[in-house]
C-alpha cells in the first residue's frame, strides 16, 4: 500500500515489483534491465513502455521522481 | 490565559488510544485539522501517536504560529505532509481576505517547509474578488514549488454562505478558471500536481460529498465528537456519538449518525431511481438542509433536483450585469463539464 496526500494505492503484482525497487539507489536503466530479465520470456520493448507509462502516472501524482 | 472550552477536550491520552482504533479499524489518513490544529500544543506527540498507529499524518494549517522550532519537532515526529493554505498571491489581498498579516509569514514558512523531505500542498481558495488573476496566482505558487496545489473554490457553507453574493464568481469566471487551471495542469505535470474543485453551483450535477456518508471518514472534533462530515452538525434531528463514550468501530459500524444517510434507502426521487445515485450519492445532505430546508432532499446544485431554483436565482444574481448569454449558455456548460470532469475532487475540509 502506498499512501500520498489525499490518498492510496494497493499494489499487485508487477506494479508492485516495480514500485518495491524504486529505492533512491536504482537508476531508471537499471530498473528497466533487472525486470527485462526477470520476465524473460516478455518483449523486452513492451516491458519499458509499459514501466515508463506507469512511472510517469506517478510522477504525475507526485508519488516518484526519477 | 485560557480559550473556553480547552477542558472538555481529548487529552493526549484519548488521543492516541483514537488513533490505535483508527489503524485497527483499517482508517489510512489521520488529517490534523480546524480551527488552527498548532492551538494544540502537544501536536507533535498527536503526530508521532497517529504514525505510531500507523496512519499517514497530514497536517493542514494557516501556519501562523508555526516557527522554525514547532516545524523541526513536528518534521522530527515524522510528519508525512504538510498543506498551508494561501488567500491570494497580492498580500494586501490576501491580508484582507484572511483578517490577519500572516501572508509573508507563508512565504518563509513554505521556504522553510521545502528544507525537509515532507510532501507539501498549498491550498489556495478561489472565489470572485480573486479569480481574475488566476494565472498570477498560480505563477506565485510555483515560486513556492509546492508537490501538489489544491486550487478550491470557496464552498458556501458557515460564514460562506452568508457571504455568497460576495464570494460566488462570474459564469465567465469560472470558465476562464477552468481553461487556466487545464492549461497549468498540463505545463506543470511532473513537477506539481494540480487538484481543482470547482463550485458545484455551476455543476449539472452535485459533489460527491466525502466520497458518500459514512463511507470514507470520521471527523472527530476537539472534544471527542464523531461527526460524519465537517458541517453534519446542522443537520436536525441528529445526536452524534463520543469517543469517550463508546469504540470507534461501534460508531462506525453501528451508530445512527454514521447509518443514516448510508447506501441508498434513505434517498427520495429523484434520487432513487436516478442512474448518477452511485456517483454522487444525492450530493450534500448539509448543502441539501441548508438551501431546501430538508436534509433528505437531492442536493440543489443538482440540475434535476426539485429545489434546483434555489441555485438557477443564486446564480442570476451573481451574473446580473455580466455579459453572460442565458439559456443559449448550454453549450459552454456543456464544454464547462467536459474540461473539468478530470479534475473533479471534494476537498474533505470545505471551510
Amino acid at each position: 500500500m502506498v499512501l500520498y496526500p489525499e490518498g492510496a494505492i494497493k499494489l499487485h503484482g508487477t506494479g508492485r515489483e516495480v514500485l518495491e525497487r524504486c529505492d533512491g539507489q536504482r537508476t531508471f536503466g537499471e530498473l528497466i534491465a533487472e525486470l527485462q530479465k526477470e520476465f524473460g520470456t516478455t518483449d523486452p520493448e513492451k516491458i519499458r513502455g509499459d514501466i515508463s507509462g506507469f512511472l510517469e502516472q506517478l510522477q504525475r501524482r507526485r508519488i516518484v521522481d526519477y | 490565559m485560557q480559550l473556553a472550552g480547552t477542558q472538555s477536550e481529548l487529552s493526549s491520552g484519548e488521543w492516541t488510544s483514537v488513533f490505535q482504533q483508527a489503524g485497527q479499524l483499517g482508517m489510512l489518513h489521520a488529517h490534523f485539522t480546524g480551527g488552527e490544529p498548532l492551538a494544540r500544543m502537544d501536536l507533535t506527540e498527536l503526530v508521532s501517536a497517529a504514525r505510531t498507529a500507523g496512519l499517514y499524518t497530514n497536517l493542514i494549517t494557516s501556519g501562523v504560529g508555526l516557527n522554525d522550532q514547532r516545524l523541526a519537532a513536528l518534521m522530527g515526529a515524522g510528519l508525512d505532509h504538510i498543506q498551508i493554505s494561501f488567500q491570494d498571491s497580492r498580500e494586501e489581498a490576501a491580508n484582507w481576505i484572511a483578517g490577519a498579516k500572516a501572508h509573508a509569514h507563508k512565504i518563509e514558512l513554505s521556504q522553510a517547509i521545502r528544507k525537509y523531505k515532507v510532501a507539501f500542498t498549498v491550498n489556495l481558495v478561489v472565489h470572485r474578488q480573486n479569480l481574475d488573476h488566476l494565472e498570477e496566482m498560480i505563477a506565485f505558487i510555483e515560486t513556492l514549488n509546492p508537490d501538489r496545489v489544491e486550487i478550491a473554490h470557496a464552498q458556501y457553507y458557515g460564514w460562506a454562505l452568508a457571504n455568497r453574493a460576495a464570494l460566488m464568481p462570474t459564469r465567465e469566471q469560472v470558465e476562464k478558471g477552468v481553461a487556466i487551471v487545464a492549461e497549468a495542469e498540463k505545463r506543470l505535470a511532473g513537477r506539481m500536481r494540480i487538484d481543482a474543485v470547482i463550485p458545484d453551483y455551476y455543476a449539472k450535477y452535485p459533489k460527491a460529498c466525502m466520497g458518500g456518508w459514512g463511507q470514507r471518514l470520521m471527523l472527530i472534533n476537539p472534544s471527542g465528537k464523531v461527526l460524519p462530515c465537517h458541517a453534519a452538525e446542522v443537520l436536525p434531528q441528529m445526536s452524534f456519538e463520543n469517543v469517550r463514550d463508546r469504540p470507534l468501530q461501534w460508531i462506525w459500524e453501528e451508530s445512527e449518525s454514521f447509518q443514516r444517510f448510508r447506501g441508498e434507502s434513505w434517498m427520495a426521487e429523484p434520487c432513487r431511481s436516478c442512474d448518477h445515485r452511485a456517483e454522487d450519492f444525492g450530493g450534500c445532505r448539509c448543502q441539501a438542509f441548508l438551501l431546501s430546508g430538508e436534509a433528505e432532499a437531492t442536493d440543489p446544485a443538482c440540475s434535476l433536483a426539485p429545489k434546483h431554483s434555489v441555485i438557477e436565482s443564486a446564480l442570476r444574481e451573481s451574473n446580473a450585469g455580466t455579459s453572460v448569454k442565458q439559456g443559449t449558455g448550454g453549450s459552454s456548460f456543456v464544454q464547462l463539464q467536459q474540461q473539468s470532469a478530470a479534475l473533479w475532487t471534494y476537498r474533505t475540509n470545505p471551510e
